[in-house]
């Protein structure tokens, strides 16, 4: 669980915008997906968790969540690479932990209100819409 | 078995059930109806309005995956067999039916429309009018002459990524094409001194239910208004498993039901109305073998396909954060294509109903490449930018896209269950080409970028709008090919009825429910007068 907050961390980082995955409750929403879930998707998720245990020894002798924030972006930049066509064991389980945690950062308070600054879901007497006159159309402007 | 004697009975409380009991009710006719779904209530059964993240948790050991509440949980998802391109049937077991979860879009159909029908424009107008009124519908009069004005309330604006697809359209009408963009028409009352439902709140939740009853259901207005006559008893939670037929077979005399409790019960009536959907109609006169003499039941099937393009118009990227809720997604409508001169390469027409801004339901885009502080602005900034483009075209209707009956698979009563066949043919092929080629010409007009488009189109990439099915119950003036006449009376067993979009005799671009009302408001009119007369016995 802790290499799963940090991936989904890096993958969605705090920053001066919003505050990040972590922060969010998503590593406790994947948690809740994959129990839930198939052996399949179980299995993706332990075997792809071990690959990247595996990536980090291999590049500095140490487990994923002891890398600085820096090894930690070089890695998930070796398993974004692929993230269009995702072949290896590492590019599927890439696809599939951002696909949960832009699901569950994008559902959370978080993610709704402060990331992507959300506006509505409010009781609004009149209904406004667009009132940027240069967004109308050339024709309504020359009447 | 207890026996109840009633004048008419109504199976299914969609749409088209809804307002056949609210116009018999109060035409003075003593009323059955009969629906499998219990009442759900609005704001506590479902409900848009609580925040999604406070239920997640709750939600995903209910063992609902969707984090957002919605009425669609309701839905009965594998009550048919699917064959084919991926047929789908959104049968929804609940007073109300699907009218509890729809859009609310209410296009009527125009006189060129009418053409492919036994009936026209003009007899259908009247109760259009009615429609409108008793369902508060908003609207702009836009005087589109294939997509007639109605009784519209105040009209609902379009966001900024709207309004510039607007622009590019405007753009190319004055290059000589041949199309319109206007505000949707949605049955969602804006006029503050309209006294029959509340005014809408603009949550943007419509469609999985709306929690004030502000949109039109036949739960919160046509079947309360029948009721109130004190002529409408409703029997929830019992389903029809059998029409009753006279010994000649030439007119029925009621139903059984199943009622919640597992017993059998009888309803005795002079005339029956089947409003159960396209689907469920069809599969109920095919299960009694009723109505078919001229083996149409079931065929004819026909319902909307499409495919999605997203725009993104660089110049919004950067636009303040404001409230797109409004009346759900889609506030604008691409329309008139092909209205007056068909198209070379294909028959029929599409409209593309358009939409835009925030909405953490369904983010318009997810699939952004990447991660990091990068990944988040770019997702931000694309999903305040973008508009999605929903094409919606006739599907043709052939030999390959029908009902039957499922040779295995029963419900739980022992009935078997329908099996839906849908095969996409060279004509919708043609069309999507062009669905796709009009939206990028769109969007390129108004200075966007296309954003995601389907690269090459095949039957693989085209969806089925599942809640539009109609066609399987025809209507027609010759017996040896329809299966109900101009008013919606089988031929074969005259006090039998059918008031749900079944009976459309072909199907332009535009949404059915409006005018799936209008029919069952007319078809209601013409059995109330048979009464009457004493032509029901």
């Amino acid at each position: 669980v802790n290499t799963l907050g940090a991936l989904a961390e890096t993958i969605i980082p705090s920053d001066e915008h919003s505050p990040g995955a972590k922060a969010a409750g998503v590593p406790a929403y994947i948690d809740t997906i994959v129990s839930a879930g198939d052996n399949h998707l179980k299995q993706l998720y332990s075997q792809g968790l071990e690959a990247i245990d595996a990536l980090a020894q291999a590049s500095g002798r140490k487990p994923f969540t002891a890398c600085t924030p820096t090894e930690q972006v070089a890695i998930l930049q070796k398993l974004s690479v692929n993230e269009d066509h995702p072949l290896t064991l590492e590019d599927k389980f890439f696809v599939a932990l951002k696909r949960a945690t832009v699901d569950g950062y994008y559902t959370s308070s978080i993610g709704i209100h402060q990331d992507l600054e959300y506006q509505g879901n409010k009781m609004v007497h009149n209904f406004t819409g667009c009132t940027h006159s240069n967004h109308e159309g050339e024709e309504e402007h020359s009447r | 078995m207890t026996k109840q004697l009633f004048d008419v009975c109504v199976v299914g409380s969609g749409p088209g059930g809804g307002i056949a009991t609210y116009v018999l009710a109060n035409a003075g006719l003593r009323v059955a109806l009969v629906e499998s779904g219990k009442r759900l209530r609005a704001g506590i059964d479902y409900n848009g309005h609580g925040s999604a993240y406070a239920q997640l948790e709750e939600r995903l050991k209910a063992g609902h995956r969707n984090p957002f509440p919605s009425i669609l949980d309701f839905s009965e998802r594998d009550h048919f067999t699917a064959v084919g391109d991926r047929p789908g049937h959104g049968l929804l077991k609940a007073v109300g039916g699907r009218s509890l979860c729809w859009a609310g879009h209410s296009l009527r159909f125009g006189p060129a429309d009418f053409k492919r029908w036994p009936i026209s424009y003009d007899e259908v107008a009247p109760y259009y009018s009615r429609a409108e009124q008793l369902m508060g519908v908003y609207g702009s009069r836009d005087g589109l002459w294939n997509m007639p004005d109605g009784e519209f309330q105040k009209t609902v604006p379009m966001r900024c990524p709207e309004m510039l697809l607007k622009r590019g359209v405007q753009r190319l009408k004055t290059k000589g094409r041949i199309m319109d963009f206007v505000t949707q028409r949605k049955a969602i009352p804006t006029d503050k001194n309209w006294k029959r439902r509340q005014t809408c709140h603009y949550c943007g939740h419509c469609m999985n239910g709306c929690e004030i009853d502000s949109k039109y259901t036949s739960a919160n207005t046509a079947i309360p208004l029948a009721m109130r006559t004190g002529n409408l008893t409703l029997f929830t939670e019992s389903t029809m498993t059998r029409i009753l037929l006279t010994k000649d077979r030439r007119r029925l005399s009621g139903i059984e039901y199943v009622n919640r409790s597992g017993g059998i019960e009888r309803i005795e009536c002079k005339a029956l109305v089947l409003a159960c959907s396209t689907i469920e109609t069809a599969r109920h006169l095919l299960i009694n073998n009723i109505g078919n003499s001229s083996e149409q039941v079931g065929k004819n099937l026909t319902s909307h396909f499409g495919l999605d393009v997203v725009a993104m118009f660089p110049e919004l990227r950067y636009r303040d954060a404001s409230n797109d809720d409004g009346t759900d997604y889609f506030h604008s409508l691409l329309t008139g294509l092909y209205w007056d001169r068909p198209h070379p390469d294909f028959d029929m027409t599409y409209q593309v109903q358009c939409g835009a801004g925030l909405n953490p339901r369904s983010l318009a885009i997810r699939d952004v490449a990447g991660y990091s502080s990068s990944f988040k602005r770019e997702l931000r900034y694309l999903n305040v930018s973008s508009a999605v483009m929903n094409m919606q075209g006739s599907l043709a209707v052939s030999r390959d896209t029908y009902v039957d009956l499922d040779p295995d698979r029963k419900d739980r009563n022992g009935l078997p269950l329908p099996r839906v066949h849908l095969k996409y043919g060279p004509n919708d092929i043609a069309m999507a080409k062009n669905m796709v080629e009009t939206c990028v010409e769109v969007i390129e007009a108004a200075g966007g970028e296309v954003y995601s488009n389907p690269e090459k189109i095949t039957s693989q990439e085209l969806g089925i709008d599942y809640n539009h099915w109609v066609g399987t119950v025809r209507m027609g003036t010759d017996p040896g090919n329809s299966v109900v006449d101009t008013v919606g009376q089988a031929h074969d067993v005259r006090n039998l009825f059918v008031g749900d979009s079944s009976v459309f005799a072909a199907y332009p671009e535009k949404n059915p429910t409006l005018t799936n009302i209008a029919l069952s408001w007319r078809m209601s009119e013409h059995l109330v007068e048979k009464a009457r007369r004493g032509e029901l016995g």
